[in-house]
């Protein structure tokens, strides 16, 4: 992925890693992309009200409220309009019943730019 | 149990039938000689006759066992069912033998014979016996008895009658005999698979108790780092696009960032596979998987590292009808880094390397095969090589978790992995249950 990805979408990323969360939001927007963050499941169901998205990415693990929380939240009208892409650093959950709860794929940190913007491109592609 | 059973009764099977064939061809010249007072022209039809038959019987019967299909082991099952017919037709050539040199017509005689041979040599897998010789010459005496009655040669009736006691005898104790020695030599096999099968599962206990402990710290440190090692991997990403994108970034900046990115990617592939490793022990849905399927995939999925190194990769001995049950990437993953290996292994090797895949049903299961032209591995490292982190790879290339976690993923799914230190290439045999469509159904 050394060619400039011009994919403009609208995510809203969540994690609660503070680096991690900035440098992802700065390396995205430098793609072309339109980021909100949130650090936790329940801040990032409060922002699903009030804003659109075209994609969601989320990490699992976060304190108080989880991504597979947010996940079970979400309506499944909107689960099947936003694509949902979880990330995480843990083992435990496996792809299948994560995709039975609505996200279009997991995939396991760490991962590079290059990866993320090809799962990106293969969850939003119509 | 069953299957050890039949492997037992098939050895002894294998074992005894030259001397019956031996000693029933001597038998019966004898007393073909003696009692029917055959002359040379019909004792050289009997010959012929006889030695015809039995030699396609046991012809058949070798030949499929030692030829059919090289490479593997027949179906033990089959192999009993096939040695039942080589006596079958012994018994029938045998009888074929008194009878055609002497037909006159007495068609009543033939036929009261044939019935006698073919009972009879029922008898050997009747009596399931590890003394198969002794029934096989009662066997041959029963139709001789009713034969020699028939045939009204002199004698007839005295040598019918002593042929039908000693087979009398014979039957009693072959019986009591059979009994006795059958139900010891179950006893004392039963008792040896028993204590075998515990130490395993002994140690097999001990060795998963200690990795599901080394699994949890490592894992748990792995995930623990998967976090900052990320952030470090998109911070890198994110100093290689600005530097791309300025003119004043130095040359020397670009490969340092190259280097930075190097390493990281070899922590970040260590702690895959500690996560992997981890995971490979915890269970999850199961399929059913058609193991030449999952092999062609994993071929395909290694083609340019086997067309680089000019491999040749034979699988042409997997039957297309085996199928296994497990999770699918899993399996897919643990047969990855066995095959993988052998490819690494057979690459630094000799002019024409090749790797051979091969499967066969075996008991209730499927064995596999996994041999690569590579030399071998030395005696002193043999036992090391399922130990997490143990690697003959240069540094960089191997973390030492691909044999651990296959072995884990092969014991989750109830099978095992071991290293053949008899053969002179490299071989790994694999043992899985084998998954069959007639049984889910039933159940």
């Amino acid at each position: 992925m050394t060619k400039k990805s011009n994919l403009n979408l609208r995510v809203l990323l969540v994690d609660d890693e503070d680096d991690l969360r900035e440098t992802l939001k700065e390396m995205l927007e430098l793609y072309g992309l339109r980021v909100e963050v949130a650090i936790n499941g329940s801040e990032a169901y409060e922002k699903t009200k009030n804003h659109i998205f075209d994609l969601i990415i989320s990490d699992i693990r976060m304190p108080q409220s989880t991504g597979v929380d947010f996940l079970n939240k979400l309506t499944e009208d909107y689960k099947k309009k936003i694509p949902i892409l979880m990330v995480s650093a843990y083992s435990d959950y496996d792809e299948n019943s994560l995709k039975r709860m609505g996200a279009r794929k997991l995939l396991h940190k760490p991962i590079n730019m290059a990866t993320l913007l090809a799962a990106i491109e293969q969850v939003t592609f119509k | 149990m069953e299957s050890h059973w039949l492997e037992t009764q098939y050895k002894y099977l294998k074992d005894t039938s030259i001397p019956i064939f031996l000693g029933s061809l001597g038998c019966a010249t004898f007393i073909y000689l003696i009692v029917l007072d055959a002359n040379q022209l019909q004792l050289q039809n009997w010959l012929i006759s006889f030695y015809s038959f039995t030699t396609l019987a046991y012809t058949v019967f070798f030949l499929l066992d030692r030829f059919y299909l090289p490479g593997q082991r027949l179906n033990t099952k089959t192999n009993i069912y096939w040695s039942f017919l080589a006596i079958v037709w012994l018994h029938w050539a045998y009888i074929s033998a008194i009878v055609f040199p002497r037909s006159d017509g007495s068609s009543q005689v033939f036929i009261s014979i044939m019935v006698g041979g073919l009972a009879s040599a029922a008898m050997p897998l009747h009596l399931a016996s590890n003394k198969i010789m002794r029934s096989s010459i009662l066997a041959l005496l029963v139709p001789f008895a009713i034969g020699a009655l028939y045939s009204g040669q002199r004698y007839s009736e005295l040598l019918s009658a002593i042929a039908l006691v000693y087979a009398l005898i014979l039957l009693k104790s072959g019986c009591l005999l059979n009994t006795l020695l059958q139900s010891e030599f179950t006893q004392s096999e039963k008792n040896k698979f028993l204590a075998k099968e515990l130490e395993n599962k002994t140690l097999n206990l001990i060795s998963n108790a200690q990795r599901a402990m080394m699994g949890d710290v490592a894992s748990g440190m792995a995930h623990e780092m998967n976090n900052p090692l990320m952030t470090i991997l998109v911070n890198i990403d994110k100093l290689d696009k600005l530097c791309g994108e300025s003119a004043f970034c130095k040359e020397s900046a670009k490969s340092t960032i190259e280097k930075l990115k190097t390493n990281v990617e070899r922590v970040t592939r260590i702690t895959k596979n500690l996560s992997y490793f981890y995971t490979s022990l915890q269970k999850k849905e199961d399929s059913i998987i058609n193991f030449y399927g999952l092999v062609e995939q994993i071929i395909i999925n290694h083609s340019d590292k086997i067309a680089k190194n000019n491999i040749h990769v034979i699988t042409k001995t997997i039957p297309p009808y085996l199928n296994t049950i497990g999770n699918s990437s899993d399996l897919a993953c643990a047969f990855t880094h066995i095959i993988s290996n052998a490819i690494d292994a057979c690459k630094n090797g000799d002019s024409q390397p090749w790797i051979r895949i091969e499967a066969a049903e075996w008991h209730n299961g499927i064995e596999i095969r996994v041999i690569d032209s590579g030399s071998g591995i030395s005696k002193d490292i043999q036992d090391k090589i399922m130990n997490p982190f143990f690697t003959t790879k240069d540094v960089g290339d191997g973390v030492g978790l691909g044999l651990p976690i296959a072995r884990n993923i092969l014991h989750r799914h109830g099978g095992s992995i071991h290293l053949d230190p008899t053969s002179v290439n490299t071989t790994f045999i694999i043992n899985l249950p084998k998954h069959s469509f007639q049984k889910s159904e039933a159940a």
